[in-house]
């Protein structure tokens, strides 16, 4: 049977002149023979070679299924990096914003240098937890400091206190957290934020300008708004010689109840406002996106604030008017040192102020390249 | 000697295996790849399935925790509720099973983000036991105020930890989902490489066995096709060239000498039929010579045995009437022919030729009265030799007919057997008239002359010369010397002690 298949095979293959075409002599002595002699010794050496090939082929199939299969089953424990310090990052979980993202993405790069680990609390839990519960967690998961975004809220001051005494140091951050026993706040000075507004808008004055809107969180129990509000109204009233029409419309600190508010605001009949002023990075998102969903861009001149990126391209767009923004990252960075200074066991300044920066159509420009060159490098 | 390279030494050693051996390694090999191989993908499938098995082992880790925190939170309850001994037992007991599974979760701080919520975990979790120890305390020394407290506390951190069991749990059930997708698709990856993998191993297995076997068994195909050969008589065929000390090696090496040694037979058998088929030949033409002379005698001789009936009733006449020379004349002459008679194998004495001539001289003497001389002069030691017959009676009648037949002096015969080495000389001598050269010639080169025809007995110089070069296988077996006319006549014959065929045998 053997035999017979390759007398077949050796039919077809000298038919087809196969030999011929890769130089293989077939005629032997004149006679027309497949089975030459030149035959027999390139058969000789075609075996060593094919064997010599598939020995090749093999090792090389062994070698990578193995390099492969030992790549997944090992344990995901690559680049695993430990640390020294573990920080608690606690901030609103309903925040959705840049700012707080950025101030996170700040303080973890310096950690990591400093040989620490900055934890976002409570981000990878399915349940949605309040800063109270965030600082109790962090408590009884013994972390060596907590950044805190603070508010005034009695609880929180409490669990700050509870913090303390378990000699865990709290910084907080953009918000103070008055009465409590906070290490250190790192932030922006509420009145002089407000006095910045003021000044950039009497800088830029317009004489039809009348009614001022000032776009709060909430009532102005919140100490910060409060500052804010206090000093622009009053450095408004001071400085510009001129009597405007201030009012405030609070919008809560929800991004569906500040949607809702600015909405219902953008579609009422009535005039909107000359200027409107947003003290935080939630309404200047909104007022940025809705103002233009409505179509009513240009009725209003918007003072936002932050430099995300949705409010750069607005001003870019003239959306926006102007923006006051502050160093986010500079904060990350400083509340690190902070608590490395707290577990040091130096004495840390109780305040440390973050400067404000001007953004209008000028200079928006380098803010957006900015940005653009840090995402590509967050990318690579 | 040339010094071999390092990879000539293995192969020497291989082709010097013997067949079994090298079966043996062949055999070993090929299954000694199949069985690497086998282990091999073995080896990955177990590595994948350990993998695939570890990874819902954490799920069921977390798992295992949450029942024994449930555990730990039921029995406080129930302490708090029956504030038995058996429950607050059952407290301690759970609460240390949940503390030693704690044992086993990470504590350390790194960038991964599971790990650090176990860490979290297991932070809260030992708040957690704290607080309820409190709480269990509180209720013992029934502090009530203190006890509520507690308890609320423990509930939240209780929560907290549950929360972070959950969490955790669904984190690792999305990484796990996503590392099982990896782990099947590489399975399937696995079992496609592992085909042809097995593929490639029964191509390397085949061409392995091809080549070994077609080594071992193709000088055997060639000495078979060698062996078909020399079969049908081709002794110069082309045997393989054995490289190997092998079983195939011997054969070959030994089919070779045997073909060698074959031909070598063959050769000697060739030479010594044709030797023997010379000797058949000039015996059979010595026999024809002999037969022939023995015929030219009987020719001579008119039935012979009425002849010597004859002569022996004369002899006996001439003893009756007292004439004791006719007695010893006829007996002579009774003799002589009788003498032919005898000798029927050709082959006589050379004291029997010395004899006859003694008879034939006697003879003559009584025919010419006396008037031949003859003389003897014989090495009695000699004379045993063996010698074809009717040799010396021819040459002595030639010399009594053409030598000293016709001489007026005195005529002298004369014999002479001398030892001379290896041959024994037989000289006849006589005075006669002498033979021309030209004649003594002729003689020797065998040619019939005159003589020959009309000799008494009828025969010749010529058979008797023939018949000695055809007896003793020389030439060098008798010469003829005459000096001169008048000078008389020698004929030497050298007899070899040996005779020739004697010598061959």
């Amino acid at each position: 049977m053997i035999q017979w298949i390759f007398a077949r095979v050796s039919s077809v293959v000298n038919d087809s002149g196969l030999f011929r075409t890769i130089g293989w002599k077939d005629e032997i002595d004149g006679v027309d023979t497949f089975m030459g002699k030149e035959y027999k010794k390139r058969i000789r050496l075609l075996g060593p070679v094919i064997a010599i090939l598939t020995s090749v082929v093999l090792l090389n199939f062994l070698v990578f299924t193995s390099i492969k299969i030992s790549r997944v089953a090992k344990e995901d424990v690559t680049d695993l990096k430990e640390f020294g310090k573990h920080y608690a990052f606690i901030c609103d979980l309903d925040y959705n914003g840049e700012m707080w993202k950025e101030i996170f993405e700040g303080a973890s790069k310096y950690a990591e240098k400093n040989d620490a680990y900055v934890e976002w609390f409570g981000k990878n839990l399915m349940e949605k937890y309040t800063k109270v519960d965030l600082v109790k967690m962090a408590v009884a998961a013994k972390v060596d400091g907590i950044i805190l975004q603070g508010d005034d809220s009695e609880e929180l001051v409490r669990q700050i206190e509870q913090a303390k005494y378990k000699g865990i140091p709290v910084v907080t951050l953009s918000k103070d957290c008055f009465g409590s026993y906070r290490n250190s706040f790192i932030g922006i000075s509420s009145y002089n934020l407000g006095k910045e507004y003021a000044n950039y808008l009497i800088s830029n004055a317009r004489p039809t300008d009348k009614s001022i809107l000032v776009v709060i969180e909430s009532e102005l129990e919140d100490d910060r708004e409060k500052l804010i509000y206090t000093g622009f109204k009053e450095s408004m009233q001071a400085r510009s010689g001129k009597v405007y029409d201030i009012d405030t419309m609070i919008v809560g600190r929800d991004v569906f109840e500040v949607e809702k508010s600015v909405r219902e605001l953008l579609l009422s009949d009535e005039q909107l406002p000359d200027i409107i002023v947003c003290l935080d990075e939630l309404t200047t998102s909104a007022f940025s996106q809705l103002t233009v969903d409505y179509n009513r861009v240009g009725e209003s001149r918007i003072i936002g604030f932050y430099d995300s990126e949705t409010c750069l391209y607005a001003i870019e767009r003239k959306i926006l008017e102007a923006s006051l923004t502050t160093n986010a990252n500079y904060m990350g960075t400083k509340s690190i040192d902070v608590l490395n200074d707290c577990a040091a066991g130096k004495v840390v300044s109780e305040y440390l102020p973050i400067d404000t920066q001007l953004i209008t159509r000028a200079n928006v420009k380098s803010y957006i390249d900015k940005k653009k060159y840090n995402e590509s490098k967050q990318v690579q | 000697m040339e010094e071999k390279k390092f990879w000539e030494i293995p192969v020497l050693r291989w082709r010097n295996l013997s067949l079994w051996k090298k079966l043996y390694a062949l055999f070993f090999l090929s299954t000694g790849i199949v069985l690497g191989v086998n282990l091999y993908i073995w080896s990955n499938a177990d590595k994948l399935v350990r993998r695939v098995d570890s990874v819902y082992g954490s799920n069921t880790g977390l798992n295992d925790l949450q029942e024994k925190l449930d555990a730990v939170q039921f029995q406080m309850i129930e302490y708090l509720n029956t504030k038995s001994s058996q429950s607050m037992e059952d407290y301690f007991s759970t609460a240390q099973d949940f503390s030693d599974v704690l044992e086993e979760l990470s504590d350390v701080t790194c960038n991964n983000k599971s790990l650090m919520m176990e860490k979290n975990i297991k932070r809260i979790a030992e708040e957690y036991l704290f607080v309820a120890d409190e709480t269990v305390e509180s209720k013992r020394t029934r502090n009530v105020e203190r006890y509520k407290a507690k308890y609320e506390e423990a509930n939240q951190l209780y929560a907290y930890v549950r929360s972070y069991l959950y969490s955790l749990n669904n984190e690792q059930f999305k990484n796990n989902s996503k590392q099982y997708n990896v782990l099947k698709n590489t399975l399937s990856y696995s079992e496609q490489m592992n085909i042809i993998i097995f593929i490639c191993l029964i191509l390397l297995e085949g061409v392995i066995v091809f080549i070994s076997m077609r080594r071992i068994t193709s000088p055997l195909v060639s000495l078979s096709k060698a062996a078909n050969e020399v079969s049908n008589g081709n002794f110069e065929v082309q045997l393989p060239e054995v490289q190997a000390d092998d079983e195939v090696g011997t054969v070959v090496n030994a089919f070779r000498r045997m073909i060698v040694s074959i031909k070598g037979y063959i050769q000697e058998l060739t030479e010594s039929a044709r030797i023997q088929a010379q000797l058949r030949e000039k015996e059979h033409e010595m026999e024809n010579y002999l037969m022939d002379a023995k015929l030219n005698y009987l020719q001579a001789q008119i039935h012979p045995h009425f002849l010597f009936n004859c002569l022996n009733a004369g002899a006996q006449l001439a003893m009756l009437e007292d004439a004791p020379r006719t007695y010893d004349y006829i007996q002579n002459m009774a003799n002589f022919f009788r003498y032919n008679l005898k000798n029927k194998s050709g082959e006589v004495t050379l004291r029997e030729e010395l004899k006859l001539i003694d008879h034939y001289i006697y003879i003559l003497n009584v025919r010419f009265a006396g008037e031949i001389h003859y003389e003897k002069n014989i090495d009695e030691a000699l004379i045993d030799i063996r010698m074809p017959s009717m040799v010396l009676q021819p040459i002595v009648e030639n010399s009594v007919n053409y030598g000293v037949n016709d001489i007026s002096w005195e005529k002298k015969i004369e014999v002479e057997v001398s030892d001379m080495d290896d041959v024994v000389c037989v000289c006849i001598r006589d005075n006669g008239v002498g033979i021309p050269q030209d004649k003594i010639e002729q003689i020797m080169s065998g040619q019939s002359t005159k003589s020959d025809a009309s000799s008494s007995n009828g025969v010749g110089m010529a058979n008797v010369i023939s018949r000695l070069k055809l007896y003793y296988h020389t030439e060098e077996v008798i010469y003829i010397n005459s000096e001169g006319e008048n000078m008389g006549t020698e004929v030497m014959l050298y007899l070899p002690r040996k005779k020739a065929n004697e010598e061959d045998i």
